[in-house]
This record gives C-alpha cells, structure tokens and sequence, in this order.
C-alpha cells in the first residue's frame, strides 16, 4: 500500500511539473519556430555559462547576469524584420500577455523586444543591428542598474563576438 | 450643472494625455514606410523595470533617478536626408504651434538643436528635441516627470546615437 501511494506521489510531482515547465516551453516555441528556417546556431546560455563568457571578468557584467535562468539565442543568416511570419511572431506573444519594451525600425535596422512580467520576468526579442543578426528568449532577472558602469567601462563586443562566432564555431566542431 | 461639470474636466485631462507626445506621433505615421529614417521607441514598460531596484554607487543613482520617472521616448533621425533644413523648419513651427515652451537653442557650424518642454505645475511632462543639420534630421520626445540635470547625466551615460545630444541640456 505505502509503494502504490508513493508511486501515485512520484507520478503527481511528474504532472505537476510537466504542468509548470509547458507554459514556460510553450512561450519559447513562437519564437523558436519563427528563427526555425533562417537560425545559423541556437545557444543556450545560463548565468553561469554567462559569466563563463565574461573573459575580462567584468563584476559588473557579472552582476547584471546573475539572476538570469536562461538565455536562448539563435544566431541568424537573413534579416528576421523580412522574414515572412515577423507580424504572427509578434500577435503570438501579444496574445501570450507581452508587452512592446523597445522597437527600432529603419535604415536597414531592426530590434524589438517584448516582456513580460511575472515571477520572473521573460523577455523575448529579434535584431538586425549592426551585423548582428539574432533572435533571443530570456527568462530570469536582469541587474539592469548595472548598464551605465557597463556602458563606460566594459567592451561589449567581447561577449557579442564570442556569441556570433566563437562559441557558435566551438558549438558545431 | 455638477454633469457639465465633470464632462469638461474630463476632456480637458483627456486632451492633456493625448497631446502628450502627438507631435511626434505624426513623425512617426508620416515615417512609419521610409526606411531612410530610423525610428525607436521606448514604452513605459521598458522604464518601469528601473523602478525597483537598488543602486550600489552614487553613478546608479543617479541614473535609477532619471530613468525610473519616464514614461516614454521616441526618436525618429536620418543622416542622408535631402531636404535636412526645410524638414526641421517644419517640425519647429509643428512644435511652436502646439504650444511647446522653448527651452533652449543650441546653433553651431554643424547643426541647430532646439529643446522645447511643456510642464504641468512646475514639472515638466514633455521634452521634444529637434535638430537638423546639412544632412541630418533628428526629433526627439521624452515623456514622463523629467529632470533635466538627470536627462543629461543619463545622455552622457548611455552612448547612444541621437541621445548624445542631450548632453547639451547641461551645458553653458
């Protein structure tokens, strides 16, 4: 009797965390189903992944990093504003309850990111600036206070360049 | 009489929020399709996340204090625009004629900039920037509770392009 009703537990903790984790899978999929057929190289990166990156050991990157539970970046080969699905992309997480944070439109440029907040905030966002062609979900909190001292004193292309090419070229060998 | 009342207050304050940030609304719908011009735009949603957090230096500060109040930014500039002068004349008088007040004019060999406010007891609620020069053309509205020692300290901070220009405000 005391093994079926552990069993009967062990099967309960399992739906109820399948129950937790598909909402939060399922937010990931607009996303990963737009970047699905112009994506290079999907990363996924966690704060101690992230601080793993962090070569110059910037305690300030680390700081702005810290809270963050995962971090899912597709690198892409084609701008994603002139992919076909980019208006679905959006009216999907709009549907989700993510709000517009941030667009940039125009001169051969493009980023938007929207979020949601909750529990843990989640972010979603896709960019063609300045060469770097990506699509990202974030799910965790961010040490925003930290972005001016970053701003000043921290080379941000490190990071970026070992994302769009480093890591990405390390990941397929 | 108490109805007639409440109505008109009601469209005065709608009016109020409307106004905030139409003119470069229009720029924007006259834009939206000219893939010349650069747009962005930052929502409340974006400056509400600075709200809750705890700075660990005077520099975080100050920029939580800054950021933390606005409700708003939108931007709209070209580098290769053809008719630069006439475009900034324009956006001028849109800004004179709805009433903004002139803050400060900034004329050098490059560009002329021009920042405008409209406040509301003493607080000041919008600041439209327009610059334009031979080739460039740049508006700029800010909205929320804006204090302008802060706005350029957070210019100075941020390193972004069309944003550096801000940095003015704190000048002279």
């Amino acid at each position: 009797m005391k093994i079926e009703s552990r069993q009967t537990m062990k099967i309960l903790y399992l739906f109820c965390a399948i129950g937790v984790s598909a909402p939060l899978m399922a937010q990931e999929k607009p996303l990963k189903d737009f970047a699905e057929g112009i994506r290079d190289r999907k990363i996924c990166l966690y704060a101690s992944t992230l601080r793993m990156i962090n070569l110059e050991k910037n305690a300030d990157f680390n700081q702005l990093v810290n809270g963050i539970d995962k971090l899912l970046i597709y690198t892409l080969h084609s701008d994603p504003g002139e992919r076909s699905g980019y208006q679905s992309l959006i009216s999907s997480y709009q549907e989700e309850g993510f709000d517009e944070y941030v667009s940039l439109t125009g001169d051969s440029k493009m980023l938007m990111i929207y979020g949601k907040e909750g529990n843990k905030d989640q972010f979603v966002g896709v960019s063609n600036v300045e060469g770097y062609r990506l699509a990202f979900y974030l799910k965790g909190e961010i040490g925003w206070q930290k972005i001016p001292s970053l701003l000043q004193n921290f080379n941000n292309n490190v990071i970026f360049d070992f994302i769009q090419n480093d890591l990405s070229s390390e990941l397929n060998d | 009489m108490k109805r007639t009342i409440i109505a008109i207050t009601m469209m005065a304050i709608a009016s109020g929020v409307f106004a905030q940030g139409a003119i470069i609304s229009k720029y924007f719908d006259q834009f939206s399709n000219n893939d010349e011009y650069v747009k962005v735009s930052v929502s409340s949603k974006m400056f509400s996340l600075f709200t809750e957090l705890e700075p660990d230096t005077e520099e975080e500060k100050d920029f939580l204090e800054a950021i933390s109040k606005l409700k708003g930014l939108k931007m709209i500039m070209g580098d290769s625009v053809t008719d630069a002068a006439k475009l900034y004349s324009k956006a001028i008088a849109d800004v004179d004629k709805a009433g903004y007040e002139e803050l400060m004019t900034v004329k050098d060999a490059e560009e002329n900039i021009k920042f405008s406010i409209k406040d509301s007891n003493g607080i000041i609620q919008e600041l439209i920037m327009v610059g334009g020069g031979k080739n460039d053309f740049v508006i700029l509205s800010l909205f929320g509770e804006i204090d302008l020692k802060n706005i350029s300290k957070l210019a100075k901070t941020m390193k972004v392009d069309g944003l550096s220009r801000l940095k003015k405000l704190d000048e002279d």
